[in-house]
């Protein structure tokens, strides 16, 4: 009679798991790539592109989650999996009574631990280049338990192929499917907005490559607003001299990470303005030229939204925007939105300005540009969304 | 779904797109036996192994083993195999006893047991002191029994050896070859074996099925298969002979065939007893006598040829390859 007996999973999981850990310091050839590359694009990224990143962007933080990405997408072992299937190993596992999922998830405890480990080791970099979290060693315990959160959650997909074609060669490649998430979103392609694209591909350009020459110096600013033929340049003024944090920073300032660059005191959105000198001349030749107004949008690179708006319902618009703040709002200054295109759509549902007769969405494109313009903004968090005039800091 | 047998199978099949590897099996094999299963390279012993193991579904058929089947009931089939498969599948970067260790705790065993099996099987198998050796270190002959090792630490009642010496030296072959005799004869294991030598399934197999093309095409005791297809071989070596003694030779019961080559007389006969007594008979009449006789009695691998029209009569070399 066999001696044989079934266990329970979690005996199960930690024997397979034994062997995954057991092997890691038995390969360290698998283990050093890992942790060099990261560090190394951590360091290489800062030095070469933290110069021409937008102003207010605090970019080491930024960077840091960029280099955990990547420690954490390469670090996968399942090429341990093709080994042992080609060895036989997996087989002979696989006809013992074992469970299926603890026998996966044993393997996967080893790349856990190594995405631990690889975080923590470039957090302590980032620390040793000014980095550092003001939520203290609970923000630095949640930083990391995403991290190996994510690290699992990466990691299945490689042993998935490692499991279902057994070939290193395609265990190795998988890493290219995560590769859009190794950068900001915004500077992925968006084939429906070829402005924005080209406005992406012009911010992201080094200054001396741009085609348009380089922003002026804030005491020269001053002169060339005044040239501008719109009534919007007083706030833009006001707003280009606040700070504020740009949207590719989002990722690293929700795990309230902070670096050298200071917050302003106001919290503002991320669709808060202001939108760079290139969008300012967009809108006024199309304003010149075409009778339209080049809507705005702060969280592009650009500044620019990719589109335009007939200029008379752009204003009929952001005249009723102003009028329902300044009479509506409640005794905080604020008045939902929703409010906002309610009115919006009684007032100009049948009006020939607006022949299709919808106005929800010319009311958000209008207020997100006018966001953008620093005219007014948007209460953070706010559910059902709130706005109000753009508030000094 | 139980049956009395160790392994049984009804119509067990399976296909790869339209090639059917194995093509409708029926076996029947009875608690404490060691089958030996035989067949050329692409026949389909491997994958009858790996359904039996419940490492792969069958497509057509039935299959229990251990009473249970491999289709609607694996887990209870895996607690009752062991399995040494083709490749001996070892992690490298594992010592030997890292390896049992893993091995018993998959099949469930713990503290005391487990300690007490790993050390039965592995004076069993004669691993010794090098069980606490990296197995990337073992020689092959040390990774196949290491492999058998683990495919016994649990005591299993059936035993799935899938061509469990090839690649092996002499040596090492004849040690694995004694190790199996003994897990049968001592611990009374079913072992199923599959194999290319015709040397191996003889010496250990109480009964043998040849597959060719997925299908079995014969099955009985190695005895009975040579009795099947083949006649004696009586090779007589008789200086000066004349053609009457030929044309004797032939005129006589139970004689197939002659063929004459120099002074050896090569007779094919099915009773070779009643010919070489009535040729030595009529010498001594004659006041003569033959040089030298041999009986040579069928072999497997007459067996092999009769049933798949090809020569196997392969035996490992000393350098681990087929001759």
């Amino acid at each position: 009679m066999s001696l044989a007996e079934p266990s329970g999973f979690v005996r199960d999981f930690t024997t397979v798991a034994g062997r995954a850990l057991r092997s890691i310091p038995r390969e360290p050839e698998a283990i050093m790539p890992s942790l060099i590359i990261p560090i190394f694009w951590y360091v290489i990224n800062i030095g070469t592109l933290q110069d021409i990143a937008p102003s207010g962007v605090d970019f080491k933080s930024f960077q840091i989650a960029t280099a955990i990405i990547f420690a954490v997408s390469g670090v996968s072992r399942a090429n341990t999996v093709v080994t042992d299937i080609q060895s036989g190993y997996l087989d002979k596992m696989l006809v013992t009574p074992i469970r299926r999922a603890a026998l996966l998830l044993g393997m996967m405890a080893a790349d856990v631990v190594l995405v631990v480990v690889l975080a923590t080791l470039v957090v302590v970099m980032g620390f040793i280049l000014g980095v550092g979290f003001t939520t203290g060693i609970a923000g630095f315990l949640t930083f990391i338990a995403i991290a190996a959160a994510w690290g699992l959650a990466f990691t299945g997909f490689p042993y998935f192929v490692a499991l279902k074609t057994g070939n290193p060669a395609a265990v190795n490649s998988t890493f290219l499917i995560f590769f859009p998430v190794r950068v900001p979103h915004q500077h992925l392609p968006a084939p429906r907005r070829p402005v924005v694209l080209a406005a992406e591909r012009c911010a992201l350009q080094p200054r001396h490559l741009r085609p348009r020459r380089a922003p002026l110096p804030a005491n020269q600013r001053m002169g060339r607003h005044r040239t501008r033929p719109s009534s919007d340049r007083d706030r833009h003024l006001r707003c280009d001299h606040l700070h504020y944090v740009l949207p590719s920073a989002r990722a690293t300032r929700r795990h309230r990470l902070t670096g050298s660059t200071p917050v302003a005191d106001i919290e503002r959105d991320e669709h808060a303005g202001p939108v760079p000198d290139s969008a300012w001349d967009a809108d006024a030749e199309a304003r010149a030229d075409k009778g339209r107004v080049e809507i705005f949008n702060a969280t592009r690179p650009g500044g620019l939204d990719g589109w335009t708006m007939d200029q008379d319902q752009y204003e009929a618009v952001r005249e009723l925007i102003f009028e329902m703040i300044d009479d509506h709002a409640d005794d905080d200054g604020t008045i939902r939105l929703q409010t906002v295109v309610d009115e919006a759509q009684d007032r100009y549902g049948n009006h020939e300005l607006f022949p299709k007769g919808r106005l929800t969405n010319y009311v958000r494109y209008t207020k997100t540009d006018m966001e953008a313009r620093c005219e007014i903004e948007r209460i953070p968090r706010s559910s059902p969304q709130r706005i109000t005039r753009w508030r000094d800091a | 779904m139980t049956t009395t047998g160790a392994i049984t199978t009804r119509s067990l099949a399976r296909a790869f797109g339209e090639h059917r590897a194995v093509d409708g099996i029926d076996l029947d094999i009875a608690p404490g036996e060691i089958y030996g299963f035989l067949g050329p390279n692409g026949a389909g012993k491997s994958t009858t192994v790996r359904m039996l193991c419940t490492l792969l579904a069958p497509t057509e058929g039935t299959a229990t083993v251990a009473g249970h089947d491999v289709a609607t009931h694996p887990h209870d089939v895996r607690l009752r195999i062991g399995v040494a498969l083709q490749e001996a599948g070892l992690s490298a970067r594992q010592t030997g006893r890292e390896t049992m260790e893993l091995q018993a705790k998959m099949y469930g065993l713990r503290g005391d047991t487990l300690t007490r099996r790993i050390d039965e099987v592995v004076d069993f198998v004669g691993i010794g002191d090098a069980i606490d050796d990296m197995v990337a270190t073992y020689s092959g002959g040390m990774k196949r029994r290491l492999d058998l090792a683990t495919a016994l630490v649990h005591e299993p009642e059936i035993v799935f050896l899938d061509e469990p010496t090839t690649g092996l030296d002499p040596d090492s072959r004849q040690r694995v070859w004694h190790e199996v005799r003994r897990l049968n004869t001592e611990l009374g294991v079913t072992i199923f074996l599959t194999t290319q030598y015709l040397e191996e399934a003889d010496q250990l197999a109480d009964r043998i099925g040849i597959i060719t093309k997925g299908r079995l095409a014969i099955e009985g005791t190695p005895d009975d298969l040579k009795r099947r297809v083949g006649a004696d071989t009586v090779t007589i070596d008789l200086p000066d002979h004349a053609p009457d003694d030929v044309d004797h030779i032939n005129q006589l019961d139970h004689v197939e065939n002659t063929t004459v080559d120099g002074d050896q007389i090569t007779i094919t006969t099915t009773s070779s007893t009643a010919v070489i007594t009535t040729i030595l008979s009529r010498l001594a009449n004659q006041n003569r006598q033959a040089a030298s006789f041999a009986v040579r009695g069928p072999s497997l691998d007459d067996v092999f040829l009769e049933v798949t029209g090809n020569r196997l009569g392969t035996t490992p070399t000393a350098s681990g390859e087929d001759s």
